[in-house]
């Protein structure tokens, strides 16, 4: 093979390890959903990665490892966002409301206190958070450290907390 | 390791061109489009000036990843993270913790909901229509990728 043939073969690698990945990701959630849609990301993301490295073995080269791990975080933050975010959750409801929904009728659907018990709940499942006498503590302080680094990641780009 | 070199250092270029615009006027719209758009002229300029890069391919694919994974991540920085701000206020509390009560007291419709509602009008993925908030062809193409995606997960509604 040429070398901008064999170019072009292995540049697909790390596509077809994510192919694996989500698929993977989808079977264990789908099937085991005990396993915790975190848990299935990360047995996604090593059965891709396995899958990736498979395909030319010892030739994978560090670009490929590169690509590879990158897809597996943008195909992170794509389940994360059907999870958590707010703007979808918001989305989701209009559409299944078909004719639109007033300020008051989303609020009624998705409002503030469900947020805020859901995240709750999330943390504490996670032991990010630990619920004592009716009081919450930091559980793990890693959760704390990726706010710290979103805050100067903020300062920088805004030059401010907005 | 040439692809690799040159992708990171153009996409650290990007970052800068990115910086420059949000330091001196922040955009008032569309700011994820204005961010792709940073990062593809970038690329262009990259693909045009650097004579060094060993194989075309897989620099751009790589410095795609990248932009990529840097677009996917800036709504966050954006909107502050209902989770992440718990948990600041919980650490705030210090030894005592923190009371239920005393979270809704400082996240309330307002932060959580409205201003998310806002930045879907401005993203033009929402519009009001008599006193009603109703789907753009962008705001329906969104949820449908997502509701389909939940539906094959077999998942409730996120949020």
């Amino acid at each position: 093979m040429t070398g901008m043939g064999h170019n072009v073969m292995y540049i697909f690698t790390p596509f077809i390890g994510l192919a694996a990945n989500i698929l993977m990701q989808i079977a264990v959630f789908r099937f085991f959903p005990r396993t915790g849609l975190l848990r299935s990301v990360f047995l996604g993301f090593a059965c891709g990665f396995a899958v990736s490295l498979l395909i030319k073995p010892g030739v994978a080269p560090v670009s490929n490892i590169a690509i590879y791990i990158l897809l597996g975080y943008c195909y992170f933050h794509f389940v994360n966002m059907g999870e958590t975010a707010r703007r979808i959750r918001i989305l989701t409801e209009l559409a299944d409301a078909g004719n639109g929904l007033s300020l008051g009728e989303i609020l009624g659907r998705y409002n503030s206190g469900d947020i805020i018990e859901r995240r709750l709940a999330r943390l504490v499942d996670n032991g990010q958070v630990t619920y004592k006498n009716g009081k919450y503590h930091i559980g793990n302080p890693a959760m704390l450290a990726i706010a710290s680094a979103l805050a100067a990641a903020k300062r920088l780009i805004f030059g401010r907390i907005e | 390791m040439n692809a690799l070199f040159y992708g990171i250092l153009t996409f650290f270029a990007a970052m800068l061109v990115h910086l420059a615009i949000w330091r001196i006027r922040l955009p008032g719209k569309n700011r994820a489009l204005v961010l792709v758009n940073v990062f593809f002229w970038t690329l262009v300029l990259g693909v045009i000036t650097l004579r060094g890069v060993s194989s075309y391919p897989d620099y751009i694919v790589l410095y795609c990843c990248l932009a990529a994974a840097y677009i996917v991540s800036y709504p966050a920085m954006e909107a502050d993270s209902p989770s992440l701000a718990i948990v600041r206020n919980i650490a705030k509390s210090g030894k005592s913790g923190l009371d239920k009560n005393e979270l809704r007291k400082v996240m309330t419709d307002d932060t959580l909901v409205v201003a998310r509602i806002g930045d879907l009008l401005s993203d033009d993925l929402v519009r009001m229509d008599s006193g009603k908030y109703i789907l753009t062809s962008k705001g329906r193409l969104l949820a449908g990728v997502f509701m389909r995606f939940r539906g094959l997960l077999n998942a409730p509604k996120g949020g």
